[in-house]
């Protein structure tokens, strides 16, 4: 075979050409026939095509020469690289685009689908190679059933959907549209175990954008709740509301009082509160709120359910605290001044929340108990190199300072009596005067959809530091109880917000799910029937 | 030592197999016969029910179902070792020719691809008149009142209809533009497409039709009134010129099937022998709704139509709505469509195992400063092989290295100049926008050229001239490879019609991309094979850009009749 570079002009007469259409061409060991009495310019092979798109030389005629290569290749054939460059340059200038429809890139092109020299044919798939069969359909056969399963599946799907079934659910599951509404509410996990509710909401009660909640819940635990609330919008972050409220806990937990009580103290009683009241919150400032707040309410502690054991009475038989077997009733008055200034839709990034509070609180009972309460909350969202990676703090503490001459009934004293505040150890399971604690979540998306700030999915490890303590002196790193875990929070871009958290701590591992996000429960107040007690 | 042995005797298995696999693509035997360019799927066929499938459940097959029974197919874990062996991790496509190119068909129309397209057809696309009729107020027939975007059905004086869609409220400009330069894209490319048009227009451009009835917020079905109307447009964000700007959808001709579905063939349609997957112009699709960011692949944005062609009925297959492509989006743009599916495994996966740390490209995205009818079209980041559409369908999840130089052949194929044309439909505002839009689709043009001629040879277009036989370097011709120098080398050898038997000469290399038979033909053992027993001549060549030598590329020519008639990569 001889190479052929550019610029070489071979002129050897061509002994073969597909082209000739008198021609019987051969390429055997005969097939030196003479059709055409032409030479090959080899050098032409640089012509054809270069620069169609136009990177080195002029655009339009670029594609004209391409267009025309063959024109220009017979033509080299007969005049020699002179008469190529006579033609590039003419082509450059002359032809007409038009011209270019006749010529196809393969040869065999057709210039219709008629043409002599183009087939029609009917394709079909190849059957699937023996080898290949032998692995397919012995494992197919046996993924058969999950291949009907997920048939299946699709078919209740589109049968759902097909009835707008799965419209309507995930609208009862969002916060509704509209002035009246009823949202249904799940949880799993922690003291109430899993249980669910109903909330009967109306936004325009009396007056456009008046706020009326009526919330009903129950748990399988005993854990039974009903609030109503309302709130009246009185300006940009202001507001008026008021609320009364039940709720019976059959099997609140008890383990003692005070910073080093053990695990294996546990015991059970029954806690039911009532409470009513009225809060009235005012903007002071850019982002600045004073809120007061006042509240009767009354705290029971007495003998749990029969199916958990063993009771207080049992347990701390020698030792009962104070207010076990009774009610403690009281009226309580709350100043607290806030800051606000988090930013996010659904997915907070940045900002935060602080708030100081101080309550006086003076039981109407027989006994003499009074105190003071005091708070401070700092939440912070830092945003980590990504506007949705996000670190967010919680810090607080709380304090009862007391004054009457009898001691505070323990169901009034501080407790981690929510699954949000040492997540890893049981509800109720540290109780005192005084409480600090810390809450840490790293939270990074790891779906995000369109409306990335509003809706996708969070993954967080979290870690959770605190205590409950007495005396100011007894808060020590020694003291402090540490967990750790992971959790994935969901926010569908129409508000449906879900959380599953696990948690671990030395003592237990707990798992949760709640349609509610740990930070945001402050802000819940009278209207969504937040218990008060002990003081949050 | 029974385990062991079974164990070794399944690798040994696996192995055999895949090697078997490598090879696996026995292609036709030779055949000294006309090309086929035509599909025969364009006969008369009686008419298919209309399909309607519900796009959830499509959704969640394509994402979660599909995928996984990929994944855990046995003959395509098997292909995957295959791989390392030259084979493909499935089966070739189905429809290809001698010349491993697409036929003509009801699918596909081999445009500028295979033959020169001027800009001027380029910018006309699909095109035969110029939008709807003016010399008439547009009358509404029907509205989209729902969703984020409203549109209209109206029709103009000639009876044509048309659906107008707005820009998303965020952008005004942007689908509308994105919607016709695209279409124009496709359509060139080979692909069928509706005729879409920039269309502006003011209300007293339309009047409401008779017994045009709407769905209301409330989803309550009643007549459709002119205050409806007002209410509607005044929803939609004016064009800053006045007036309003919108897509203008001209309704195909024919009688809608419903959309056709990625995977399997359509069971009702005798002309549809093809499993869709296995359709090199649906694999190869991914290159080009790569190239033009067209991510919103599902099926609901195909159609087929029943059409009637000279006395014939039969299905013709289209792509339709473009809104979402170019970094626009239906809705409004963002990131991370085009990188992302909606439900994709292994991003979720890689977030939670870096917690978070891993940076997605998309994420480092950003929309191009002052251009407001830009959506997130860029080509820094952008990665051919990686792009990713909404969902994941059978057709692109069988694309092939074969498939993919098919497509980039295509897209290389557009000039500066047809993208420029192309553009202009788009009617931007900004000048400089449009300016943007050319620059980035050239970008990614050549990015994806780039990628797949990597893989394959883009030796091409081979043609029988005299005594030599010439091809074209795509790389070369088309600029893919500043810099650089290429150089060919070719060897010969007689076969027979099965491919075999092949005694290859010693390679010759050129500097230009032709090859010399007169000499090539005279060696042994060429010369000394009988044409009756080897009656084809392969020629096999490849490329070297500095960076060693390409995988080869085989052209068959009839020693007989001296046309080419096979060519495999």
């Amino acid at each position: 075979m001889t190479p052929i570079s550019a610029g070489q002009s071979s002129r050897s007469s061509a002994r073969w050409s597909p082209n000739a259409t008198n021609s019987k061409p051969a390429l055997g060991p005969g097939f030196m026939r003479c059709t055409r009495d032409s030479t090959v310019g080899w050098s032409s092979g640089a012509i054809g095509w270069r620069d169609v798109r136009g990177h080195d030389g002029p655009p339009a005629a670029a594609a004209a020469t391409a267009m025309t290569s063959r024109a220009a290749r017979v033509s080299h054939e007969r005049s020699g690289i002179l008469g190529v460059t006579f033609l590039l340059v003419l082509t450059t200038f002359v032809s007409h685009p038009a011209s270019a429809r006749a010529e196809a890139y393969w040869d065999t092109f057709p210039a219709s689908a008629d043409s002599s020299d183009s087939a029609r044919a009917v394709f079909h798939d190849p059957p699937m190679p023996i080898a290949e069969a032998i692995f397919y359909w012995p494992i197919r056969v046996a993924a058969e059933p999950f291949v009907l399963l997920s048939s299946g599946l699709g078919e209740t799907i589109e049968f759902l959907d097909g009835h707008r079934v799965l419209k309507k659910v995930s609208k009862l599951l969002a916060p509704r549209r509209g002035p009246f509404g009823v949202v249904p509410n799940i949880q799993a996990g922690g003291l109430p175990g899993f249980g669910g509710g109903l909330s009967l909401e109306h936004d325009a009660f009396f007056r456009k954008g008046n706020l009326l909640r009526l919330r009903g819940s129950g748990t399988v635990h005993g854990d039974t709740r009903l609030s109503l609330g309302s709130r009246i919008p009185m300006g940009e972050g202001e507001y008026f509301e008021f609320g009364t409220g039940y709720r019976v806990r059959g099997n609140a937990r008890y383990f003692g009082i005070g910073p080093d009580t053990k695990g294996r103290d546990e015991s059970f009683y029954r806690q039911e509160l009532f409470w009513s009241g009225a809060g009235l919150r005012r903007g002071v400032g850019a982002h600045f709120f004073v809120e007061g707040d006042l509240l009767y309410s009354s705290v029971g502690a007495g003998e749990p359910r029969k199916d958990v054991e063993p009771s207080i009475s049992t347990q701390f038989a020698g030792a009962l605290p104070a207010g076990f077997g009774e009610h403690s009733y009281g009226v309580s008055a709350g100043l607290q001044l806030l800051h606000e200034d988090e930013s996010g839709n659904g997915r907070t990034t940045r900002g935060g929340n602080r708030r100081v509070r101080v309550e006086r609180f003076e039981s109407t009972d027989k006994r003499d108990v009074g105190f003071w309460s005091y708070r401070a909350e700092l939440q912070q969202f830092f945003t980590l190199w990504h506007p949705y990676r996000v670190l967010a703090l919680r810090g607080y503490g709380s304090w009862l300072d007391p004054t009457g001459s009898d001691p505070i009934p323990f169901q009034r004293l501080m407790a981690n009596d929510t699954p949000d505040v040492l997540r890893g150890y049981r509800s109720f399971r540290f109780r005192d005067r005084g409480l600090v604690a810390l809450n840490s979540e790293y939270r990074f998306p790891i779906l995000m959809k369109q409306n990335t700030g509003e809706s996708g999915a969070d993954l967080y490890p979290l870690a959770d530091w605190g205590q409950v303590f007495d005396e100011v002196d007894q808060i020590g790193i020694r003291k402090m109880k540490f967990s750790y875990g992971l959790g994935l929070r969901i926010e569908s871009g129409n508000g449906l917000v879900a959380r599953i958290e696990w948690a671990r701590s030395k003592e237990e591992t707990t798992f949760l799910l709640r349609m509610d996000q740990i930070f945001q429960f402050i802000k819940l107040g009278f209207l969504y029937g937040r218990d008060p007690v002990p003081s949050r | 030592m029974d385990a062991i042995r079974f164990l070794r005797a399944s690798a040994l298995v696996v192995a055999l197999s895949a090697c078997s696999f490598g090879r696996a693509a026995a292609a036709e035997p030779l055949r000294d016969a006309p090309v086929v360019w035509e599909m025969d799927d364009r006969r008369d066929a009686p008419r298919p029910k209309e399909r309607d499938p519900n796009l959830l459940r499509d959704g969640i097959e394509e994402s979660i179902i599909n995928p996984l029974g990929r994944l855990l197919n046995p003959s395509r874990l098997v292909r995957k070792v295959g791989v390392l062996f030259g084979g493909d991790h499935v089966l070739p496509a189905s429809n290809l020719n001698a010349l491993d190119e697409v036929p003509n068909s009801s699918w596909f129309t081999n445009r500028i691809g295979l033959q020169p397209v001027t800009p001027e057809e380029a910018a006309r696309g699909p095109v035969h008149g110029d939008g709807p009729d003016r010399s008439a107020p547009w009358t509404v027939v029907s509205a989209k009142t729902q969703g984020v975007t409203p549109g209209f059905n109206i029709r103009d004086a000639r009876g044509q209809t048309y659906l107008l869609k707005f820009d998303p409220p965020c952008c005004p400009g942007m689908s509308s533009a994105a919607g016709v330069i695209s279409g124009r894209l496709l359509h060139t490319a080979g692909y069928n497409v509706p005729e879409d048009f920039v269309v502006t227009f003011h209300r007293e451009d339309l009047v409401l039709g008779e017994k045009v009835r709407m769905t209301d917020s409330h989803g309550v079905k009643r007549p459709m009134t002119t205050e409806d109307l007002d209410r509607i447009l005044a929803a939609v964000v004016p064009d800053p010129g006045g007036g309003w700007r919108a897509i203008g959808s001209k309704f195909l001709s024919g009688k809608p099937a419903g959309p056709f579905n990625w995977r399997g063939r359509r069971k009702d349609d005798p002309l549809d022998p093809v499993r869709h997957e296995n359709r090199r112009e649906l694999r190869g699709l991914r290159v080009i709704a790569a190239w033009l960011d067209h991510f919103d692949m599902k099926q609901g944005n195909t159609l087929d139509m029943y059409v009637e062609d000279g006395g014939r009925h039969y299905l013709r297959h289209y792509l339709i709505d473009f809104a979402s492509t170019l970094g626009a989006g239906a809705t409004g743009p963002y990131p991370q469509a085009n990188y992302e599916y909606a439900f994709d495994p292994p991003a979720i996966f890689g977030r939670t195992l870096s917690l978070g740390f891993y940076q997605t490209p998309w994420e480092r995205l950003e929309r191009p400063a002052g251009l407001d009818e830009i959506g997130y079209l860029e080509s820094k980041e952008f990665q051919p092989a990686k792009w990713k559409p909404l969902d994941p369908n059978a057709a692109f999840a069988n694309l092939t290295d074969r498939d993919g130089y098919w497509a980039a052949k295509i897209v290389s194929a557009f000039t500066n100049e047809h993208l420029e044309a192309a553009v202009d439909e788009g009617r931007y505002r900004s000048p400089e926008a449009a300016r943007y839009v050319v620059r980035m689709l050239a970008e990614r043009r050549d990015k994806i050229a780039r990628h797949w001629f990597d893989r394959v040879a883009p030796l091409d277009f081979f043609t029988i001239d005299g005594e030599a036989v010439r091809f074209h370097d795509l790389g070369e011709e088309r600029g893919i490879y500043p810099g650089t120098t290429p150089r060919y080398r070719a060897r010969v050898a007689a076969v027979d019609a099965g491919r075999g038997g092949a005694e290859w000469s010693g390679w010759s290399e050129m500097t230009v991309p032709a090859v010399d038979l007169s000499v090539a033909v005279t060696v042994e053992p060429i010369r000394s094979t009988p044409e009756a027993k080897r009656p084809f001549l392969a020629v096999q060549a490849q490329v070297n850009r500095g960076g060693g030598w390409s995988r080869s590329v085989t052209v068959y020519i009839s020693r007989a009749s001296g046309r080419v008639v096979g060519l495999s990569r």
